[in-house]
């Protein structure tokens, strides 16, 4: 009987382990609230996160502020669920001004880091609008287009983060609330 | 086949404890290689580290903004508390210090809109096993209480569009961190 306990048991802590680092490290999403194509977690930041919340937030989100000083919304899919793809061209609408203090979409390539391109042109801000609805091109290159451009050029399957610095105190309460950006695909390579 | 029941039961609960060990390793493990990290290039514990302008260089935490300016203080109360200066902009930008500990929690913020008129603010860090709080002073000053004797201080700073960044910089330099003798 001992004999099979010892093989048991280092086989379940082993298995257990290797299931949370899969977890942790993998392609887990943070859960949390939605609203259309975006998410967040209330408990980013916080001391009351979960174990998985706390590792999944530590890999993507490390140093990431608690929710009453930011709200950061994550977003991997376009208005219509396909998944972001450096090879198509977006739309990104603002309409109505986020309910924060200071705003910002930052564009980050499929390792988490801002996409390598020499571009600099990774994000939008609060500090680039002066009225609404205000718009951004999400392209590799560069575009005719009169709106803001954001580059996705070296970006592979990207992500977008909408920080709402100092959010409103109703966003804290309930982040769906939140005036978010949508993002329309206009068109890919493959396509044009 | 009933002889394996136990053992397999066995099996379970160590793949649950193994499974929950692991998951509350993660954070102090990732936390543990940014302070390696931020310490082995910068300046060390208690002092500060004026990052550069992110771009698509910065590799050193992920989803790092590029409108903003990071100052970062790896601190290390073992021997002493922890003083730090917090300059907050004239430009109305907003601008913050946050508190993280071993375990990636952000246990405490400072911003700029907590504060009225002063160009800048001292707090104190301790090391307490108590609730973290931060304790507003009267005169610009603050206590903090961190929760572990190790973790870090990340200043904030929005880059406005219109303000230079040399001014910029140079605000945020103010930003300092420094060993102080501990009161007990």
């Amino acid at each position: 009987m001992i004999k099979r306990f010892l093989m048991t048991i280092p086989i379940g802590l082993v298995l257990g382990g290797a299931a949370a680092l899969a977890l942790a490290f993998g392609p887990t999403e943070l859960g949390g609230i939605r609203a259309g194509n975006w998410y967040t977690n209330q408990h980013i930041g916080s001391v009351d996160a979960t174990p998985l919340i706390r590792a999944v937030i530590a890999r993507r989100g490390l140093m990431a502020l608690r929710q009453t000083e930011t709200i950061y919304f994550s977003s991997d899919h376009d208005s219509e669920g396909r998944a972001f793809d450096e090879a198509c061209t977006y739309r990104l609408t603002v309409d109505t001004a986020p309910q924060a203090r200071w705003w910002s979409v930052t564009l980050y390539a499929e390792d988490e880091f801002l996409a390598v391109n020499g571009e600099e042109a990774h994000s939008l801000t609060a500090d680039d609008t002066t009225g609404f609805p205000v718009e951004a091109i999400i392209s590799q290159g560069q575009t005719r287009s009169p709106a803001h451009r954001i580059s996705s050029e070296a970006a592979g399957a990207f992500n977008l983060t909408l920080r709402l610095y100092q959010p409103d105190a109703a966003l804290v309460e309930d982040a769906t609330l939140a005036n978010l950006p949508t993002v329309e695909r206009i068109s890919c390579r493959s396509e044009t | 086949m009933r002889q394996w029941l136990a053992p397999i039961a066995g099996g379970l609960v160590a793949a649950g404890l193994g499974f929950w060990l692991v998951l509350n390793w993660v954070p102090g493990f990732l936390m543990d290689k940014a302070l390696d990290r931020l310490t082995s290039f910068g300046p060390g514990y208690n002092q500060v580290f004026h990052g550069p302008i992110t771009d698509e260089t910065s590799r050193r935490v992920v989803r790092p903004s590029p409108d903003i300016l990071y100052s970062v203080c790896a601190y290390d109360l073992t021997e002493s508390d922890v003083e730090l200066n917090v300059p907050w902009p004239t430009d109305g930008s907003y601008a913050s210090v946050s508190f993280y500990d071993e375990n990636t929690n952000n246990y405490a913020v400072v911003s700029d809109r907590e504060v009225s008129n002063n160009p800048n603010t001292q707090i104190r860090l301790m090391r307490s096993l108590a609730t973290p709080v931060t304790q507003p002073g009267d005169v610009g000053a603050r206590l903090t209480f961190s929760p572990t004797t190790t973790g870090l201080a990340l200043y904030r700073r929005v880059l406005m569009g219109d303000t230079p960044v040399e001014q910029v910089e140079q605000e945020r330099r103010a930003f300092s961190c420094n060993t102080i003798a501990s009161s007990d």
